[in-house]
């Protein structure tokens, strides 16, 4: 198996089994970040298929001494997201703000309403972005707490922070059925 | 490395109970600390947190890789060499005489190079007995006279 810098170098060249082998070492693991950031496959494949067309146009400004290629298309597909849920913000803030303030629903009774697995995804969605990025890159990617810092540009004492800040706030938004035991006695999930 | 509760108990709400996400694992310390009364309650609730997220499937992205190997890659920029072999070589599709300029071109390269060496350079002539232009205008000189007789 190539290293990275191996596998780099044959991009650069314009190698594109390269690429290929960079496709299937690292495409699912975008494309999941992607999801769980966005909770959107469609526009998770449309992150991943960019974020790789970035690697093949951008190799040559990989530096292996600041990051490693996994750490390197995290950054490239978290600046990707972000970008993509502003987007989304902007379009859709205004509609979404008018529906809340429609709704008869309150946000908790909506939730109680979701199967277990959309409960977390938007118990997930609904933590500011910098939390949520910290929280699945770290627990989710596999990527070390300097790795993520890097990633997000801040100290690792400020990613202990966003993590603590971002597990807190999950428990919160989950805790109603999450945290109380269940009629038979388990805990309820 | 000695952990206190207050560090263990922030470890855990940063990272949760799987010791692999751990930054520096203690073993010996977080075994000691998962019975402090202190920790105890941290723990669970991490654990119970870790057990929901770790719940969290993903789509397959079935049809992913296939998109991903099959997107169109712009070309590289050739070097210099390659862009004048391309020029050189163009794609022999074009129709008529067109395509073959560019190698006839690049082929009459020696046999023009070989008309400049040789119009500078006369074989019939032994330049080791050649006259310096002195010499020769010495024996010019002579022809004048004879010339005039």
């Amino acid at each position: 198996m190539l290293t990275d810098e191996q596998l780099m170098e044959a991009i650069v060249d314009g190698d594109r089994q390269a690429y290929a082998g960079a496709v299937k070492q690292h495409g699912l693991a975008i494309a999941a970040y992607a999801f769980r950031m966005l909770g959107n496959e469609s526009e998770a494949q449309d992150i991943a298929q960019e974020t790789f067309l970035r690697l093949w146009t951008q190799a040559h400004r990989w530096d292996g001494d600041k990051a490693s290629l996994v750490t390197w298309l995290h950054r490239i597909a978290h600046n990707l997201c972000i970008d993509q849920l502003r987007r989304t913000r902007a379009d859709t803030g205004s509609e979404l703000d008018e529906f809340r303030a429609e709704a008869d629903t309150p946000a908790a009774d909506q939730l109680a309403q979701q199967s277990d697995r959309n409960r977390l995804e938007a118990a997930l969605a609904d933590l500011p972005e910098r939390q949520r990025s910290a929280l699945v890159m770290t627990y989710y990617q596999g990527l070390s707490n300097r790795e993520v810092a890097g990633i997000l540009d801040v100290s690792v004492d400020a990613l202990e922070s966003l993590l603590s800040r971002g597990r807190r706030a999950l428990k919160s938004r989950l805790s109603k059925y999450v945290y109380q035991p269940d009629s038979t006695g388990g805990v309820n999930r | 490395m000695s952990l206190s509760p207050e560090e263990f108990v922030a470890l855990v709400e940063a990272y949760g109970t799987d010791l692999q996400r751990w930054p520096v694992v203690d073993e010996v310390a977080v075994e000691r600390l998962r019975r402090h009364p202190q920790c105890r309650q941290a723990w669970q609730d991490a654990q119970t947190l870790d057990s929901v997220l770790d719940a969290h499937a993903l789509p397959a992205f079935e049809a992913l890789e296939a998109r991903l190997l099959q997107q169109a890659l712009p070309g590289r920029p050739a070097g210099l060499f390659e862009r004048l072999f391309s020029w050189l070589t163009p794609p022999m599709s074009e129709p008529g005489l067109m395509p073959w300029w560019r190698p006839l071109a690049l082929a009459s390269v020696p046999l023009m190079l070989g008309l400049f060496i040789g119009s500078q350079y006369d074989p019939a002539i032994d330049y080791g007995q050649a006259l310096s232009l002195e010499e020769e205008l010495y024996f010019i000189s002579f022809s004048d006279y004879a010339e005039v007789m």
